[in-house]
């Protein structure tokens, strides 16, 4: 996660032609998400049918994406843990998902046993760094260009009809932010 | 060796006994695996990413695990039989976890982020933590008093250094003293009962035997390479691809080489080498391995299923 900041919290329903894409490419990872189409996704979740109730559907969500690699990385996932440190559990466990871009390797993963080995991993780490949020493998790899922009969290408000795309390190005004729409 | 060239032969000499066949010409050899143990799975917890190995007399294998910050002892049938550590920089803590070595009753740890050797008895409990400020790329013990490690410098020269418990240093052998770049002078090390020290370098196709007096006895090029392929990153020019990844002995003196991109088999081909240096054969492993370990009972430690899963193979010789 550099701290290049990239699009920082840009409302992207009127950010023009690369917010329209921005968006769709968004919406499209929702559907997606719901639709099941990523690895280790399970019905349960912000959004999910079965994660929140009616009253709390129409509240945010919060996406986390982060690389694969990054878990190797100490330092590169700091300022994700610091975030994740200042939310409630209950908000971890309901409003916030973590999403894992992993490189493609076709000789890899030929079988699924690489996604498998990740899945794994990504346990362990969840546990130790006490994460409560589900984390789900990109498997088809929509996420890397967010990733590569610098895009580490994207916020989904129902109500306000936005998504903002936020690059950690977060500005202090914008973990506010992200911190009072997910509590609402 | 700067201050007492002889300490490595007194200190080996007194810790490993020199076996007889290493005095004897080498012929070329076959040599094969076979499992005798196997820990870690995808559907199991016992793993997640180990980084560093060490077995311990009484066959208790201990592994550093960079994912969940702990290091683990499993029995010799690789039941989990503990875990210690958390994240942190405390005592007893790690960040980036990553070698590990053993004495008869105290084990040794580095971290890459934390400086210093943490030392842990074989219950693993805490029981203190060695000074010291460079990065360590290598790691060995002969005794609680007598622990080895490579240290990377820039600009510094990269040094193999003697410490005793406290970290007070016996005695330090320079071995790259001119400036080759940040990571150039990065080795793994290994050191024979007879106290010859042999050096492989991770980023240069170098593989070297120095004798206990300081004196490099060779150096040999396995790989054909001229120049590492080098990458700018800030403002660093650095290297991108790892010669060799691994070297430790067998209990008859034989140096074993995990080699990186280069090989036939990347980071699965082990070349084995007579103490002159010639080349004897080439152990592939089943699947790609970041280091590898012989124990004290010549058993080979290595990784698997990228990191979930340890390995352990019994070497044979025809």
């Amino acid at each position: 996660m550099s701290s290049r900041q990239v699009n920082r919290g840009r409302l992207h329903r009127t950010s023009g032609r690369w917010g329209r894409r921005w968006l769709a490419i968004c919406l499209f990872c929702l559907e997606s998400l719901l639709a099941g189409l990523f690895t280790g996704c399970s019905s349960a979740g912000p959004g999910g049918a079965a994660g929140l109730s009616d009253s709390s559907r129409s509240k945010a969500v919060c996406w986390l994406v982060f690389d694969y690699d990054s878990l190797f990385c100490s330092p590169c996932l700091a300022p994700l843990f610091d975030f994740c440190r200042s939310l409630p559990v209950a908000v971890q466990e309901k409003r916030v998902w973590g999403i894992l871009v992993y490189a493609a390797h076709p000789d890899r993963n030929r079988d699924g046993r690489h996604a498998q080995i990740i899945r794994t991993k990504i346990r362990g780490f969840a546990k130790a760094n006490d994460l409560r949020f589900p984390i789900v493998l990109d498997g088809l790899h929509v996420f890397d260009s967010l990733v590569k922009s610098n895009i580490s969290a994207l916020l989904f408000n129902d109500t306000h009809r936005t998504v903002k795309a936020y690059a950690f390190p977060l500005k202090p005004e914008e973990k506010a932010e992200i911190m009072r729409q997910l509590s609402n | 060796m700067r201050k007492n060239g002889k300490m490595f032969v007194r200190a080996a000499a007194a810790a490993l006994i020199v076996p007889l066949s290493l005095f004897a010409p080498e012929k070329r050899l076959e040599i094969s695996i076979q499992e005798v143990l196997s820990i870690g799975a995808l559907d199991d917890e016992a793993i997640f990413q180990w980084t560093g190995v060490a077995a311990d007399g009484d066959g208790f294998i201990y592994v550093l695990d960079g994912l969940d910050y702990s290091l683990k002892k499993f029995d010799v049938k690789g039941n989990l039989v503990k875990k210690a550590g958390r994240k942190g920089q405390g005592p007893g803590e790690f960040m980036a976890p990553r070698l590990l070595a053993c004495s008869r009753d105290l084990l040794y740890g580095t971290d890459q982020t934390v400086q210093g050797i943490s030392v842990f008895d074989r219950d693993l409990e805490f029981k203190k933590r060695i000074p010291f400020s460079r990065p360590i790329t290598d790691l060995f013990v002969l005794s609680d008093e007598t622990i080895v490690l490579a240290a990377m410098g820039f600009p510094e020269p990269g040094k193999i250094i003697v410490m005793d418990g406290s970290g007070h240093v016996k005695t330090e052998l320079a071995y790259d003293e001119k400036d080759a770049g940040p990571l150039m002078n990065s080795v793994s090390a290994a050191l024979d009962g007879q106290g010859h020290l042999y050096l492989a370098y991770l980023f240069q196709d170098r593989i070297e035997r120095w004798d206990g007096r300081g004196k490099r006895l060779w150096s040999k090029s396995l790989l054909g390479m001229k120049k590492p392929e080098m990458k700018k990153i800030e403002n660093l020019i650095l290297p991108t691809e790892v010669c060799y990844k691994d070297i430790c002995l067998d209990d008859r003196g034989r140096l074993f080489v995990l080699v990186g991109k280069h090989a036939k088999n990347p980071s699965c081909d082990i070349y084995v080498l007579s103490p002159s240096g010639d080349w004897l054969s080439t152990l592939t492993l089943p699947d790609t391995s970041h280091c590898i370990y012989i124990d004290r009972q010549n058993f080979l430690y290595v990784r698997a299923n990228e990191g979930i899963t340890l390995k352990k193979y019994r070497l044979i010789y025809k």
